[in-house]
């Protein structure tokens, strides 16, 4: 019974997520308007069937904008779990391995890190690069490897000093091999899961982000910009705030349902 | 017949910090003078209670732990099989790789050489070819433990040291394992080192045996005469429990 729901969660989860990356490849594939291209007779333009979603305070299309957006947006996410992966994989496996010393000092370095919200820490890092886009990656993909390694060696720890390693060992499997080949298949299944939650805490990132004006620069889309743009003509044009806050919503839920199935 | 594995005085000792506050280390003595041997051929059974330091004798053989006395071994390096057959085997490859890795790690690097020796050797340990597409987790605890016998022996080792090879399995298990290593013992002309807390298992599958109690042997001689006429109180307290 459980299981089934679980299934279910997976499948919900992966079918909006599908839906949002055929809605983002059409935004590349249809001949819609220029996401940036400005218009001013079309200024607020209302949901219409020439304009799906309307037009914002520009006379911009705002569904070529959301479709842009949801791929900026996805993007940043995807690059900055990359760089969390990688980094929190490299990291919480060596500490959780081989402990010692290392261990110690990068992991206190981690707690202190793991401390402030990943937002807080993206933005000081920010205020050392400057806004942009691929700053936004770099520094959201810093503030998540903290979180990343954390749970990495916790499987690591888990794992090294189980008899199977033992054996391996024994049999002269080298420490890389053991570490590469042996132990991170048994982590995925934990893995797989942190990287779905992390999707979801880096597309809030990085709405958040550019909501403040940090991330995505003017005039390009991003979900989180789009928002920030949309609040002030919230009661003159409810479309305009509807339409990317909704993508959000989506993406968000399809991977949130997607973790929930992995979930012990 | 000549030893395989000869044990001259062996002493192992682990320091241990203990108290929390004023934490001072304590040279806790495991193994102390231990010495016997194993011929060639011979199955020899360990027997002592948890913790008298019976799996530290095959820590120190495999020269895992630090230890002083003499190991003297001929040149090919024993092979081991833990207790825990579901432990010992990685749970995210299945038993085809498992078995294959302990050859390609001798640097064997023929893989159509290297398969027919895995096929041989399942069925060796009575297993079955489809076994080897399977996970550990859809094997039976005795099954798994016969694919962690079959990769002890896939570097034809001459000694083979099982630390309580059955005693997470079911007596019926139980004495189906025992009847495979008895088996490939003559087979294969293996030496066993067989380690059991449990005199029962031991007392008429071995050649030999040796009782160990906190680190020290207290008996040693023909099972069937142990169990018969034992000399030392601790081996009759270990009888009594029969
Ligand atoms: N690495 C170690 N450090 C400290 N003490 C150890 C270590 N390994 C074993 N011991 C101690 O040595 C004793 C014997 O352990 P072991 O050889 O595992 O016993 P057995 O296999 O007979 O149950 C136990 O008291 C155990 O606590
Ligand atoms: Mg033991």
């Amino acid at each position: 019974m459980k299981n089934r729901i679980k299934n279910i969660n997976f499948i919900l989860g992966a079918s909006i997520i599908c839906f949002m990356a055929l809605f983002i490849l059409a935004g590349k594939i249809l001949p819609l308007r220029d996401p940036n291209a400005i218009d001013a007779t079309l200024k607020f333009a209302k949901p219409s069937l020439a304009h799906p979603f309307g037009c914002d305070n520009f006379g911009r299309e705002i569904l070529s904008r959301v479709m842009q957006g949801s791929l900026s947006t996805f993007l940043i996410a995807l690059g900055t779990v990359f760089i969390g992966t990688i980094f929190g994989v490299i990291i919480g496996a060596a500490t959780g391995y081989f402990g010692g010393v290392i261990d110690e000092i990068l992991m206190r370095v981690n707690d202190a890190i793991f401390a402030f919200p990943s937002i807080l820490l993206a933005l000081l890092f920010i205020s050392l690069l400057g806004p942009g886009t691929y700053q936004v990656v770099i520094a959201l993909g810093i503030a998540f490897v903290p979180s990343f390694a954390r749970i990495v060696r916790g499987e690591f720890l888990k794992n090294r000093n189980m008899d199977y390693v033992k054996c391996a060992r024994l049999m002269g499997a080298s420490h890389l091999r053991i570490m590469v080949i042996h132990i991170l298949p048994n982590t995925l299944r934990v893995l797989l899961n942190a990287i779905l939650i992390g999707f979801n805490n880096a597309v809030l990132a990085e709405a958040s982000m550019s909501f403040l004006g940090i991330g995505v620069q003017p005039p390009d889309p991003s979900l989180g910009r789009m928002l920030s743009e949309a609040q002030a003509y919230l009661f003159k044009a409810p479309n305009y705030a509807l339409f990317p806050g909704l993508a959000l919503i989506l993406l968000v839920l399809g991977f949130g349902l997607m973790s929930d199935s992995f979930e012990k | 017949m000549n030893e395989i594995l000869k044990v001259k005085d062996l002493n192992v000792s682990f320091k241990d910090s203990q108290g929390l506050l004023f934490s001072h280390t304590v040279t806790k003595h495991v193994l102390k003078g231990v010495s016997f041997e194993i011929k060639e051929g011979q199955i020899l059974g360990l027997v002592g209670e948890s913790g008298s330091g019976k799996s530290t004798i095959a820590k120190a053989v495999l020269g895992l732990v630090p230890y002083e006395g003499e190991v003297i071994m001929d040149n090919a390096a024993p092979s081991m099989v833990f207790q825990d057959p579901a432990g010992s085997l990685n749970p995210a490859k299945r038993i085809g790789w498992l078995l294959d890795e302990a050859l390609y790690l001798r640097g064997e690097k023929d893989p159509d050489e290297r398969s027919n020796k895995v096929l041989e050797m399942i069925n060796l340990v009575g297993l079955k070819e489809e076994h080897l597409k399977r996970y550990p987790k859809e094997l039976s605890g005795g099954q798994r433990q016969r694919v962690c016998i079959g990769r002890a022996l896939m570097s034809q080792p001459r000694l083979l040291i099982a630390d309580e090879p059955v005693s997470a399995l079911d007596v019926t298990i139980q004495a189906q394992i025992l009847e495979l290593l008895r088996d490939l013992q003559k087979k294969l002309d293996l030496s066993i080192l067989f380690i059991s807390h449990d005199l029962r298992v031991v007392y008429n599958f071995c050649d030999r045996l040796i009782i160990l109690k906190d680190g020290v042997i207290v008996e040693e001689g023909d099972p069937k005469v142990v169990y018969r006429t034992p000399k030392d109180q601790y081996t009759k307290v270990l009888l009594s429990s029969i």
